[in-house]
C-alpha cells in the first residue's frame, strides 16, 4: 500500500508543478530560467507515478489501516498544496529582508548603465529592473528629470506623504528574494493599501529625504492594477 | 487594530507558505535528476564496473569521489540520492561525505556562475572551488580515520546492514533483497527502475519537506538586517555570512548572484566563506542527509565544515586586507 501512496504522491506533486506552469504561477516561486526544467521534472513525476501504479496494480489492496500510514499523510499534504493561494511575497517580507546594502556592480555593468542612463535618452522604455539597478551607481544626477513608467506593489516609506513602489529581485527562487524600491511622492493612504499593485508614470526629481538627497518619483498617473504574472524582477 | 494584526499574521503565513513551496519547487528538478541518475546506475550499471576504477589508496579514492562531482551538474539536493547510490555501489561513507561536500562546489555550472557573478575578481571562483575541494577532502579523510566507517550511517541503513555480513561491494540486486517492499519474482528492469526511483525519491523528499519547513521558518523569524549588521567587521562578517548561508539554503548553482548583492557591505573573506559553506551544509541539506547519516555524524559535519570555512574566510581577509 505504501507503494500506491508513494506513486500517487508522485502524480499529485508532478501535477501541481505542471498546474503552476499551466496557469502561469510557477514564476511566483522561481526564476524563469528554471521554469522549463521544473515543469519537465513535474512531467517525469507524473509519468513515473502512472507507470508505477500501472505496473504494481496487482499488488495494490486498499485497506483501512493504510489511511493511517505516514505515506498517506504525505500524499494528503501534497494534495493540500493545491489549496494554498499563490501570491508573491508581501510587504511583511519586505521589511524582514530589507537592508541598507547595495549591489556591487562589475565594470561592464557600470559602463553599460552609465551609457544607458547618461545624456538625452528616452527613459520611458526603461524597466523597473533598470531603475533599481541604476540606484547602485549612487549617482542621483542620472535620475534627475527622467520619465518613469513602471509597476510594483505599495509599501510604506516613513510618512504618509510618500510610499515605495516595490518589487522583489530574485536570482534563484523566493528564498533569495531581495527587496528593491523607488520612492514616490504622493499622499497615498486614503487611496491605496500596502501590497496593492500600482502602475505609475511620472518624473524623477532629487529631493532631500532624512537629510539625504534621493531620487523620488513625482507621479503623473497612478493606476491600480492586478498583480502581474511575473511579479519579481529577475537577476540575470 | 485586531483586524490589522490578523492581516499581518495572514501575510506572514502566506509568505511562509510561498517560501516553503518555493524551495520545494526549486529543488524538484535537481532531486529528480539525482534520483534518475541514481536509479539508472542502480539498474543498468554493474557496481563492479565502477569499483574497478576506484583506487585502494584512501587519499586517491577520496579524490576520485570528489571528482565524480565534476561530472554531475546538480546542486546539493540532487547529490543526496547519488550519495546513497554510491554507498550501495560500494563507496565508503567517508568517501561519500567527500563527494557530498565537494560536488555542489566543483561542478562546472557552479564554476561558471561564480565566475560570471564575480567577474570583478576571477580569484573568487578559483578560491571557492579550491578551498571547497580541500575542505571536502580533509573532512572525508578525517572521517575515514574512524575504525568502523559504517558507524557513520544511520541505523537501519541498507549499506550498514550489508556491512554487518560482508564488504561494501554489494550489487544493487543484493541490496534490494534487504529492502522491505521490493518487487519479487518477475521483476523487470523497468519495475526495478521505478522501484528504486520511488524509494529514493521519497527517502529524500520526506526530509526535504522538513528542510523546507525549517528553512522557511528561519527566513520568517530572523530579519536579514540583523545578520547584515555585522557586515563591516571583518571577523564577525565571516560568522554572520556562515550563519546566513546555513539558514537561507540557497541552491549552489546560483548562490554567487545572491552573494554578489552582499559584496559591497561584506568583507571578501566572508563572501568566500558563504560561497564555500552554503553548498556543503545548510538546514535543508542537513535534514535530507539525515536519511543517510547518523545525527552524530551530521553534528560533527556541522561543527567541522563551518570551522574550516571560517578559516578560509579569515585567511582571505588576512591576505586581501581590504573590504571588497
Amino acid at each position: 500500500m505504501k507503494i500506491f501512496w508513494n506513486f500517487l504522491s508522485l502524480i499529485i506533486f508532478g501535477s501541481y508543478t505542471v498546474y503552476l506552469f499551466a496557469v502561469g504561477k510557477l514564476l511566483f516561486f522561481i526564476h524563469p530560467r528554471y521554469e522549463w526544467l521544473t515543469t519537465a521534472a513535474g512531467l517525469v513525476l507524473i509519468v513515473t507515478g502512472i507507470l508505477g501504479v500501472t505496473l504494481n496494480r496487482k499488488s495494490i489492496v486498499i485497506k483501512k489501516t493504510s489511511f493511517k500510514s505516514f505515506d498517506f499523510v504525505i500524499c494528503v499534504l501534497i494534495f493540500c498544496l493545491f489549496l494554498v493561494p499563490v501570491k508573491t511575497l508581501s510587504s511583511e517580507s519586505f521589511s524582514l529582508r530589507s537592508s541598507a546594502q547595495s549591489t556591487k556592480l562589475s565594470q561592464n555593468q557600470v559602463q553599460d548603465l552609465k551609457k544607458k542612463f547618461t545624456g538625452n535618452v528616452d527613459s520611458s522604455s526603461f524597466t523597473m529592473y533598470d531603475w533599481v539597478t541604476a540606484k547602485n551607481l549612487k549617482d542621483n544626477a542620472i535620475f534627475n528629470g527622467k520619465q518613469f513608467k513602471g509597476s510594483g506593489f505599495v509599501s510604506k516609506a516613513g510618512d504618509s506623504s510618500m510610499f515605495n513602489v516595490s518589487r522583489f529581485v530574485i536570482s534563484c527562487c523566493v528564498v533569495d528574494a531581495t527587496p528593491a524600491s523607488l520612492l514616490v511622492k504622493y499622499d497615498w493612504e486614503n487611496e491605496y493599501k500596502v501590497d496593492d499593485w500600482v502602475e505609475l508614470t511620472g518624473t524623477f526629481e532629487i529631493k532631500s529625504v532624512d537629510g539625504k538627497p534621493q531620487p523620488i518619483i513625482i507621479p503623473k498617473t497612478i493606476t491600480k492594477i492586478q498583480q502581474p504574472k511575473n511579479s519579481y524582477l529577475n537577476q540575470n | 487594530m485586531k483586524e490589522i494584526m490578523n492581516q499581518v499574521y495572514l501575510a506572514k503565513l502566506s509568505d511562509f507558505l510561498m517560501i516553503f513551496i518555493g524551495i520545494l519547487v526549486e529543488s524538484l528538478p535537481f532531486v529528480v535528476i539525482g534520483v534518475l541518475v541514481s536509479a539508472f546506475v542502480g539498474v543498468f550499471i554493474k557496481s563492479s564496473s565502477i569499483l574497478k576504477y576506484k583506487s585502494k589508496n584512501p587519499i586517491v579514492s577520496h579524490i576520485q569521489s570528489m571528482a565524480i562531482g565534476i561530472f554531475l551538474p546538480v546542486c546539493e539536493c540532487g547529490n543526496v540520492p547519488l550519495a546513497k547510490r554510491l554507498l550501495l555501489i560500494g563507496f565508503k561513507p567517508s568517501e561519500v561525505i567527500t563527494f557530498m561536500l565537494a560536488a555542489p562546489i566543483v561542478n562546472p555550472i557552479v564554476w561558471i556562475t561564480t565566475a560570471e557573478a564575480f567577474n570583478l575578481d576571477k580569484n573568487i571562483a578559483i578560491i571557492r572551488v579550491l578551498s571547497g575541494a580541500l575542505i571536502a577532502l580533509f573532512v572525508g579523510l578525517f572521517f575515514s580515520l574512524q575504525a568502523e566507517n559504517s558507524e557513520l550511517l544511520v541505523e537501519g541503513n541498507q549499506v550498514r546492514k550489508i556491512n554487518q555480513f560482508s564488504s561494501f561491494s554489494e550489487s544493487v540486486t543484493e541490496v534490494s533483497t534487504i529492502s522491505s517492499d521490493q518487487h519479487t519474482g518477475e521483476d523487470t528492469r523497468a519495475s526495478s527502475f521505478l522501484s528504486i526511483f520511488r524509494q529514493e525519491f521519497f527517502s529524500v523528499f520526506k526530509m526535504l519537506l522538513i528542510g523546507c519547513f525549517l528553512a522557511a521558518s528561519f527566513q520568517m523569524l530572523i530579519p536579514r538586517s540583523s545578520v547584515l549588521l555585522f557586515g563591516s567587521d571583518p571577523n564577525l562578517s565571516v560568522i554572520a555570512l556562515l550563519f546566513l548561508a546555513f539558514i537561507i539554503s540557497i541552491c549552489s548553482t546560483v548562490d554567487a548572484f545572491f552573494a554578489l548583492a552582499l559584496a559591497s557591505s561584506f568583507s571578501l573573506g566572508s563572501i568566500v566563506s558563504f560561497l564555500v559553506f552554503g553548498p556543503m551544509i545548510d538546514i535543508k541539506t542537513l535534514t535530507m542527509l539525515r536519511s543517510v547519516f547518523r545525527t552524530k555524524t551530521l553534528i560533527t559535519l556541522t561543527i567541522v565544515v563551518p570551522l574550516l570555512s571560517a578559516i578560509v574566510g579569515f585567511s582571505v581577509n588576512y591576505f586581501y586586507r581590504f573590504n571588497y
